[in-house]
């Protein structure tokens, strides 16, 4: 494809400052947004151990949630029984007790200690997997949501910005440059043509996730500009978001169990 | 150099122009489809949805070829005349079907 070269070499200059500027902040969102699809195994390990006894059989349920609701009678309110205890999930019986908002919440287990008696423990979970979404989300910057979040999303302007440039740089050589890894003569080839291959291949998740961003930056600002401009009545939303799903693994415990 | 050749000057200017008139652009073009995109203005909630999402790629698009301009000027005048191209269109198709 045949692209002047004036036009060229101005899309080389731009590629190049917005690497300048915007490159070590989309490094950070880019390596830290990895790192989240391991935010699970992460939690797990940085979590210490319950120290709960081996959770007792699945019979003796009904006794433990008498026990609990006996020694702690707030957690009638919303318990679960785990049918197969995990290491996150590590009591037979767990309650959550609400704070004044959702972080607030503190969970606990219960089970029975070796001579039987009613054993309680707070549950703890390492807080890895919010740094990691912090450091993602607004490259670990100190700063509220409100100023962490347009800053990012200029950053994911800049990151837009770099994607059609690239792209524009590399179409006149298209053909002969994204095979070629030239090895041996310049180490600066070498990654050149490396970084060439990297971004065509993955093109289409980078332009995914520069426009998600764009949008989780500004979001707001659009609707509203576009409740002023666009919609004669400004928006209103018709389906009210459905509430949130108990996790999959908590089985929701019955009344009945408890008279049993 | 001949007068013609694109060259790396204005930035400033030229990126400004694409912020913000390319920012309109993108809020009247998403507005045109909302109103003429199939169902029209009452769609509902999936289509404000996408309405919504149009203006990153249409104002990111915008954005990036802001330098094709050949100064700032240039940027700000095209920029200017398609914005209100596309904003008298919105108005015409609001005041026709609304």
């Amino acid at each position: 494809m045949k692209i002047r070269s004036d036009i060229v070499k101005v899309y080389k200059n731009v590629h190049i400052w917005v690497g300048i500027v915007a490159g070590l902040m989309l490094f950070i969102a880019f390596y830290a947004g990895a790192i989240t699809m391991f935010e699970k195994p992460l939690e797990r390990w940085a979590t210490p151990p319950s120290v709960l006894s081996a959770p007792p059989p699945l019979a003796r349920t009904p006794e433990l949630i008498a026990a609990v609701l006996a020694a702690h009678p707030e957690a009638a309110k919303a318990y679960s029984v785990v049918i197969e205890p995990t290491p996150e999930l590590p009591a037979r019986v767990v309650w959550r007790v609400r704070g004044e908002n959702r972080r607030q919440s503190v969970d606990y287990g219960a089970s029975f200690a070796a001579d039987g008696s009613l054993q309680v423990e707070r549950l703890h979970r390492a807080r890895v997997a919010q740094f990691i979404d912090a450091l993602h989300q607004s490259f670990g910057l100190p700063f509220p949501g409100a100023v962490a979040r347009p800053l990012m999303g200029i950053v994911a302007l800049l990151y837009a910005m770099a994607l059609v440039s690239g792209t524009i740089i590399l179409l006149p050589t298209f053909a002969a440059d994204f095979f070629a890894l030239r090895i041996g003569r310049s180490i600066k080839r070498l990654w050149l043509d490396v970084h060439d291959a990297l971004g065509v291949v993955s093109l289409p998740f980078h332009l995914i996730m520069a426009l998600t961003c764009v949008v989780f930056a500004f979001h707001d600002p659009f609707y509203a500009a576009q409740a002023r401009v666009v919609y004669p009545h400004g928006i209103h939303w018709h389906e009210d978001a459905p509430a949130a799903a108990p996790p999959a693994q908590w089985l929701p415990a019955f009344a009945t169990s408890v008279a049993a | 150099m001949s007068a013609g050749r694109l060259q790396s000057r204005h930035w400033f200017g030229k990126t400004c122009a694409g912020a913000l008139l390319g920012f309109g652009l993108a809020l009247a073009t998403s507005g045109l489809f909302a109103w003429l995109g199939p169902g029209g203005v009452v769609a509902g909630d999936g289509k404000v949805q996408f309405v919504m999402w149009l203006v990153a790629p249409i104002w990111t698009g915008v954005l990036s070829c802001v330098f094709l301009f050949r100064d700032s000027r240039r940027a700000w005048l095209w920029l200017a005349a398609a914005d209100a191209i596309a904003f008298g269109l919105l108005t015409l198709a609001r005041r026709t079907l609304g």
